[in-house]
């Protein structure tokens, strides 16, 4: 019995220090660490005098993108960790909604701003790990849909994660003195 | 250069014979300077630091030649109401009217020592209205990091900066517990090391109002998550740029304003303050909770409060004079983690409420202050460092309003 006991004790003493990773999902919480990417094609998908469409390849994967900007007259994407290939450039024969492309390099962000020959919004999908769709629409096309694009800069956040609340030495805190609180 | 004008201004004073301001130049970790609008201030703490060391993020409102300015003539008018803002405004501005309770135990790491610490506090609690806050009576206490009383030697700017640690947790948290755990030095490895010292003491918020380069951190990361437990951070005072432990994905990074009185229906309105910190970790794994576009990793801020040194807020601590304590005004986002902290421990949040719960609930427009005017530096407009509608890197998804975002 006594040994039974004593076992019990150096399993907890031995599995006490992996206790605060078990309970804490903080690993798991955690996206994996992004690898830089490399914007290697921007191709023409269509284009009119109220939207023009492009595809973006990035290799080897995408880590993020918003749109970015408020000015109607130079709609821009930003993607996240990602620098220019050199094969990636303005497709030719812009002559659309959409008359040039302007690569501009912020910290890690790669931005596109497109110009335009009218008011413009830009929105953008994902079409695979490798690829983004992105729409640059007149302000008039975009009017005339129904559309429920989220404005620029608004990020909406998954519902919460609810966590127990496991810290032990919070009991500490029903301990009836002073003395007592802080010793625990 | 800056020394050699810190040296000038030394001798400029000792030839006037302002003994005293030549005493409080002199003691100035670097005298550099700068201006917010009309204001002067300067950082408390040197600007040089090593690769694993941090240095607290505590601006101190200044004249041009960088004396601190009295918030309060010390004996002379005694009467006289503070500088800067104190508890009412500050609750007011954020819509705070929970007070805590005493099984709330906030704490407060810095590094280094300040042997008048629990009687400033006093002076400033009485005069603030506070309740008082001592040590006979269990309400404060002063660790080393390893939770005995060798106290580390004095160092003034750190202990200025534990003065507003102080001071702010007591304005948002009045019936809270205060544990102070000071280091023996500004390295990662003993500010981590008290900060493991304050999560076992049982501490439910643990500010922390330094930072550095994420470069030699990631050993000490884990010192900043602890269950139950939520930690606060300052983003910085040097404009945009990530730093640690503000990028630490378990901590609720606090980025800092401008506030000011308004007259609109909250009374108050607020602009990113310039030298607040914010970006995007080049060492930290993004949390999934974490939802903003263009950063790849971590992202600072979570959501912001006052620290510009041009609407600062009112501490007593020391001046840098002797031993001499005073009225003190301060800026920075020292003031803003505290503040935060503070007001996770008047709710009695811990962890579950942490930065996570900031994003789940920010975009509901409800329990933050969206703050969509102002920048920290150049981004090409990019939210990483431009205010706008929503979130934005300088000050998170905004600044608390009452006790709904969290």
């Amino acid at each position: 019995m006594v040994l039974v006991r004593l076992l019990v004790r150096w399993g907890a003493a031995l599995l006490a220090p992996l206790a605060p990773s078990l309970a804490t999902p903080a690993a798991a919480q955690l996206r994996p660490q992004p690898v830089p990417a490399v914007l290697s094609e921007v191709l023409l998908v269509s284009q009119s005098p109220t939207e023009s469409r492009f595809r973006l390849t990035v290799t080897p994967k995408v880590n993020g993108f918003a749109t970015v900007g408020t000015d109607p007259g130079r709609p821009a994407l930003g993607l996240a960790l990602t620098s220019r290939g050199n094969s990636a450039v303005a497709p030719p024969g812009l002559d659309g909604l959409v008359r040039g492309i302007a690569f501009d390099q912020v910290d890690s962000v790669l931005v596109m701003r497109f110009a335009t020959s009218a008011p413009a919004a830009a929105s953008a999908v994902t079409i695979s790990d490798t690829t983004i769709e992105i729409t640059v629409s007149s302000r008039t096309a975009r009017a005339s849909r129904t559309s429920d694009d989220s404005p620029p800069h608004r990020c909406r956040p998954p519902p919460p994660q609810r966590r127990a609340k496991t810290c032990s030495s919070w009991s500490c805190s029903n301990m009836p003195t002073s003395a007592k609180w802080w010793a625990c | 250069m800056i020394r050699l004008f810190r040296r000038i201004a030394v001798l400029l004073l000792l030839a006037t014979g302002t003994l005293a301001a030549a005493q409080s130049v002199a003691n100035l970790p670097d005298a550099a300077i700068e201006r917010s609008g009309n204001v002067y201030h300067r950082a408390v703490c040197s600007r040089a630091i090593g690769q694993g060391e941090a240095r607290c993020m505590a601006h101190v409102r200044t004249d041009a030649y960088g004396r601190p300015l009295a918030g309060k003539p010390d004996g002379a008018a005694p009467n006289v109401t503070p500088s800067g803002y104190g508890p009412t405004a500050l609750r007011s501005a954020y819509n705070v009217t929970a007070t805590g309770s005493s099984a709330t135990v906030v704490a407060i790491v810095d590094a280094y020592g300040y042997p008048n610490a629990e009687s400033d506090l006093a002076t400033y609690r009485s005069t603030m209205g506070l309740p008082p806050c001592t040590s006979a009576s269990g309400c404060f206490i002063k660790l080393d990091q390893r939770g005995g009383t060798a106290y580390p030697r004095l160092n003034t700017g750190w202990a200025q900066e534990q003065a507003l640690d102080l001071d702010m947790a007591s304005a948002m948290c009045p019936n809270c517990r205060i544990m102070l755990v000071q280091s023996n030095s500004a390295s990662y490895a003993d500010l981590a090391t008290a900060v493991n010292l304050a999560a076992a003491r049982g501490a439910l918020v643990i500010s922390n109002s330094y930072g550095g380069g994420e470069s030699g951190s990631a050993s000490y990361n884990s010192a900043y998550t602890h269950p139950g437990v939520a930690i606060t951070a300052s983003t910085g005072d040097s404009g945009y740029g990530a730093s640690f432990p503000a990028t630490s994905p378990g901590v609720i990074a606090v980025g800092g304003t401008s506030l000011v009185r308004a007259a609109n229906t909250r009374g108050w309105s607020e602009s990113a303050w310039s030298g607040g910190g914010s970006g995007c970790s080049s060492t930290y794994a993004k949390p999934v909770w974490q939802t903003d576009g263009l950063c790849a990793r971590r992202m600072e801020a979570d959501l912001s409060a006052v620290a510009d040194p041009a609407t600062g807020v009112a501490v007593y601590g020391p001046t840098g004079i002797g031993s001499k304590s005073g009225w003190l005004v301060f800026g920075g986002t020292s003031v803003s983690a505290p503040l935060i902290g503070g007001i996770y421990g008047a709710l009695g949040l811990g962890a579950a409420n942490g930065a996570s719960k900031i994003w789940a609930t920010a975009a509901t427009g409800t329990g933050f202050n969206d703050v969509t005017v102002g920048s920290n530096g150049a981004c090409s407009g990019l939210y990483l460092c431009t205010a706008g509608v929503g979130y934005d890197g300088p000050t998170g998804w905004g600044s608390p309003s009452g006790a709904a975002g969290f």
